[in-house]
């Protein structure tokens, strides 16, 4: 039986880290393509290479460290986000209106793309502790990881950036789901969501923010406004038709109709150079990944184990299913990057670090019971 | 921790079981909806998409075309396309308005009214609009362009394009023969696009003239050019990306317009420009023979150049109001009573339907008494006794007056008619008017109280009355008794070629008809018209003799004319002397025997006929003599011998 689990667990391991590795590959040529518009050279690729390299140094570190050591660090590293993302408010930089990163000199970093990991270590291992497995927890027990996701979730709205803090909400749902609460409660959980909602958008919501939204109800209503990004980029994924228009042959990107087109929608030049066929492999590949984290989860009789790779799940199952919406048009536009395919060092890491502690998963099922 | 809450392995797992089906079909219901959505924006609408995605980039620019020259018989210019700067402003790119007008207007100076028209017009564009530049002020000087350039870092969303200009280098010369050009209005636009897209709106178009009449070979056609753009519509260097055009055809140039040829001589033209210096009143010498347009004058004349540049409303209000109508071709767009002019048509009538006879004598005391009602003569003393070459010699009223008694007004008008009065002659600039030939029908129709009688006819054989003519008319009908019965179409454009000097068009002698009278009663009637220049007595004698003098190599037949002023009696400007003056007719053609040129000429409130408008038309004879058969004529001639009172008609 032992056995028989251990081999299971490590086909799934090496099919999980080859899909990736394709992913990263498949990432860094779009790149190429992407950030290259009319032969002017840019450095996203080859700075991303550099960020794989980084990405996967710290991973050892997630992979060769066992899971058990990495749950007594997750509050700290939990306490250490939450400075940081005070510090991103106090000295951040200010880049289009939102200050989002911390310049390190060298290289800046994003904390709330790393807060996502600490609210998955975090929250996996309150429910590690409690270990009241028997019965649908009742809601007002809930408190403490209601309280984990929404203090870094207002740092984060305040910088702003509305994507990152509804993809940590929605993960830290997920996991509390995950862990089955009553469906009466769950049914108040998502009315106080919309009544959250609707404060938000009297409250807090900036301005272009808004417009985003209403934009996404109405897109043809304002063309070279707020929905230029959401028909830009529909534009650019249906012209891509069923075979693509070929590597490199991207008219959106290489006459800059898509903004942002190395970061967030970086698959919809993809889509536009591959067609449909490229598009659907890449969509197989995630659903692949998505599969066979959510089964390395249930292979794991250990909770903190279960919880911790399933938000990873939670967190690749989000950030593909939104990123893909918002290019398609379904979703409105808010920033959610694309994992493994989008430019940026601190979404790669992210990434890679939540493979790792999967893999890590993975790789110890068994061992500790 | 506490040992009640040890749990086993399969505990825990049948504790999660429910959550991963959960999560499961979530992912599997997620993912198929993206799929749909991809198959949806990449199979079912790909195409849609595709063609959207090659509008964004790819731009159509319209090439257009120089449009064709205006030349004289000679070949020389009249109408051409000279290089102009324009400044436009391309709103997306300009940070404040008024501070780039009130910068602009401190460097060159923009018109004040054009100021709010400009800032309107820049604020009403609406999304793509805004990244179209606007044309704000058109042909500006080099100084102009070297004083914006200095500063364009400064005026954003500014910028000088050249484009061609219609340019009339003549200033008014032969304005009313070529018309100008303008921006077409949206009537004209449905009228000529017909579904098509061949204009556009802001296009040059032909206003009037013959660059109205022949806007279809002058404006030559369109081409277009393909090119890339960045979403910030800027353009992109073509070389780098020219694999984005494969299947466009880069660019199909504009065939240029076709070159129009006119029948008018330049040097004639501007020769009798000089010497007709009339305020009001129109002049057309042509060929009798073929018809074709020698040249032709119509006053007052306008500036071809500046009526097809961008006006303002206050200068084209002037010229629309201006009492003397410049807009107006006198010699095809005005008509007037002809007065003794029209004294032709009752004469041929009566001599072809052998009313009277060449020997035919009549008396004159200076007035016809029909009914209770006297018509005078202009004569008041009567010219006695005379056959009907005297009379036209002599333009005795009375005679004429007996015709039109016997021909009655049916005949009168048929043979106005036979001669082209009363109806378009299809010269191809602007509108011809066909002015008024009455019969009894006319009368019955326009005539409420009392019906038709035969004072309109005596009237009419007289030229006066309701019979309206415009100077064409008269040219060609007169042409008409020259060339021995043959009613011309009036020619004025010689040939049309393109500019791989290919002929596309060529107007040859072109008779209307062939007028059903007798050769002798023509004659009869050139033989006194004759007598009008030559003979004592003549209407026209004095006049000829003070252009020529003793000299008669040159036989001249002509008749004078005066249009009565009545309409004018009761009008507003009744002090003023000047429109009170009656209309001056003259017409003439030389040389009676093998006759060359054909001048007629209408003076409004120039007074009689022989001394307000056969000056001007003997002028232009002699000088045509001078320049195309290099005849000599004495420089001045003495008046003081001759004692002939001037005749009144």
């Amino acid at each position: 039986m032992e056995t028989l689990t251990r081999k299971k667990s490590n086909t799934n391991i090496g099919i999980l880290l080859l899909l990736c590795l394709i992913l990263i590959i498949v990432g860094i040529v779009n790149l190429f393509s992407v950030a290259t518009p009319r032969g002017i050279e840019s450095q996203y690729h080859s700075q991303q290479v550099i960020w794989v390299i980084i990405g996967i140094l710290i991973c050892s570190f997630f992979v060769v460290v066992d899971y058990k050591k990495l749950e007594t660090l997750s509050y700290p590293l939990y306490l250490v986000c939450i400075i940081l993302l005070v510090a991103v408010l106090l000295f951040g930089k200010t880049a289009m209106g939102a200050k989002r990163w911390l310049d390190f000199g060298i290289f800046q970093i994003q904390p709330a793309e790393i807060t996502k990991i600490a609210i998955i270590l975090s929250i996996s291992k309150y429910f590690s502790d409690k270990k009241e497995v028997y019965e649908s927890w009742p809601i007002y027990k809930l408190h403490v990881p209601m309280i984990l996701v929404l203090l870094p979730f207002i740092l984060i709205i305040k910088q702003p950036d509305l994507g990152t803090a509804l993809i940590l909400l929605l993960i830290g749902g997920f996991i509390i789901i995950f862990n089955r609460i009553k469906i009466s409660h769950f049914i108040f959980m998502l009315l106080a969501g919309v009544g959250f909602s609707l404060l938000a958008w009297y409250k807090f919501l900036k301005p272009y923010q808004k417009k985003r939204i209403i934009a996404f109800l109405n897109p043809e209503s304002d063309v070279l406004g707020s929905a230029y990004h959401s028909i830009q980029s529909i534009i650019a994924v249906g012209s891509g038709q069923m075979f693509g228009k070929g590597y490199m042959k991207s008219t959106q990107s290489q006459f800059s109709f898509l903004p942002e087109q190395h970061t967030d929608f970086v698959f919809s030049i993809f889509a536009e150079e591959w067609g449909f066929v490229g598009s659907l492999v890449i969509i197989i590949i995630c659903i692949s990944i998505l599969f066979l984290i959510l089964k390395i989860s249930s292979l794991s009789n250990d909770i903190f184990a279960k919880n911790v790779s399933f938000g990873a799940f939670a967190y690749f199952f989000l950030h593909f299913s939104i990123n893909i919406g918002m290019l398609l048009g379904l979703l409105p536009v808010v920033g959610v990057t694309f994992p493994f395919l989008s430019y940026g060092g601190s979404s790669l890491v992210s990434s890679m670090i939540l493979i790792s502690i999967v893999i890590n998963v993975g790789v110890r099922t068994g061992k500790h019971e | 921790m506490l040992e009640d809450k040890i749990v086993t392995e399969n505990e825990v797992r049948n504790f999660y079981r429910l959550s991963y089906i959960i999560f499961s079909l979530i992912v599997v219901l997620v993912f198929a909806i993206i799929i749909l959505r991809l198959y949806k924006i990449q199979i079912k609408m790909g195409e849609y998409y595709y063609d959207r995605s090659e509008k964004n980039f790819i731009q159509e620019i319209r090439l257009s075309p120089l449009r064709g020259r205006i030349l004289d018989i000679k070949g020389r210019v009249l109408a051409q396309n000279r290089p102009s700067f324009n400044l436009f402003i391309t709103p997306a790119f300009v940070k404040n308005y008024r501070k780039t007008l009130e910068m602009l207007d401190r460097l060159i100076g923009i018109p004040e009214e054009r100021f709010n028209d400009i800032i309107l017009e820049i604020k009403k564009k609406r999304g793509l609009e805004r990244f179209k530049p606007i044309k704000v002020l058109s042909d500006l000087n080099f100084d102009q362009v070297a004083i914006i350039e200095s500063n364009i870092e400064e005026l954003s969303g500014v910028e000088i394009l050249m484009d061609s200009f219609r340019d009339y280098p003549l200033g008014n010369v032969a304005s009313h023969i070529l018309g100008y050009v303008g921006e077409i209005d949206k009537k004209t636009l449905l009228e000529k696009n017909k579904g098509t897209e061949l204009y556009k709106q802001g296009d040059i178009i032909g206003k009037r003239g013959i660059e109205l009449s022949y806007e279809d070979f002058l404006r030559g056609e369109e081409g277009k050019e393909y090119i890339l753009v960045d979403a910030k519509g800027f353009r992109v260097d073509q070389a780098e990306v020219k694999d984005f055009l494969k299947e466009k055809a880069r660019k199909i140039p504009p065939k240029q317009g076709a070159d129009v040829i006119l029948t008018i001589d330049l040097d004639y033209q501007r020769e009798l420009e000089k010497i007709f210096d009339v305020l009001d009143g129109g002049l057309i010498a042509i060929n009798p023979l073929s018809g074709k347009i020698y040249a032709l004058i119509s006053r007052p004349s306008y500036s071809p150049s500046k009526l097809s540049q961008r006006i303002s409303k206050v200068e084209w209000n002037t010229l629309v109001n201006d009492p003397l109508k410049p807009l107006v071709n006198k010699v095809t767009q005005d008509h007037y009573p002809p007065g003794s002019t029209f004294k032709i048509v009752p004469a041929l009538a009566a001599l072809n339907k052998k009313v009277v006879t060449e020997h035919t004598t009549s008396f004159c005391n200076g007035v016809f008494q029909f009914g209770t009602r006297p018509f005078r003569c202009w004569a008041k003393k009567g010219h006695g006794s005379l056959s009907i070459h005297r009379a036209i010699v002599q333009s005795c009223d009375v005679y004429f007056y007996r015709l039109g008694e016997k021909l009655d007004i049916d005949n009168i008008y048929d043979y106005a008619k036979m001669l082209g009065f009363g109806s378009k002659l299809g010269l191809e600039i602007d509108e011809e008017i066909p002015g008024v030939i009455p019969n009894k029908e006319y009368y019955k129709k326009n005539r409420k109280f009392g019906s038709y009688h035969k004072g309109y006819a005596i009237n009419s054989s007289i030229g006066q009355g309701d019979v309206a003519i415009t100077l064409i008319q008269l040219a060609y009908a007169y042409a008409a008794l020259a060339n021995g019965g043959k009613l011309l179409k009036p020619i004025i454009v010689e040939e049309i070629r393109d500019r791989e000097n290919k002929r596309l068009l060529k107007n040859e002698i072109n008779v209307i008809t062939h007028l059903p009278i007798d050769k002798n009663v023509i004659n009869t009637v050139v033989k006194g018209l004759y007598g009008v220049t030559s003979e004592q007595g003549g209407t026209a004698f004095y006049q000829r003799y003070k252009v020529f003098g003793n000299d008669k190599r040159i036989k001249i037949a002509g008749k004078t004319g005066t249009a009565q002023v009545i309409e004018m009696r009761d009008g507003k400007n009744v002090s003023d002397a000047y429109m009170h003056k009656d209309h001056a007719w003259f017409v003439a053609w030389a040389d009676v025997e093998n006759p060359e040129i054909l001048v007629a000429a209408l003076h409004k409130h120039g007074g009689h006929g022989a001394s307000g408008a056969a000056p001007y038309v003997f002028k232009a004879i002699k000088i045509f003599y001078e320049m195309y058969k290099g005849m000599e004529f004495q420089e001045k001639v003495s008046t003081t011998n001759i004692s002939y009172i001037e005749a009144g008609d």
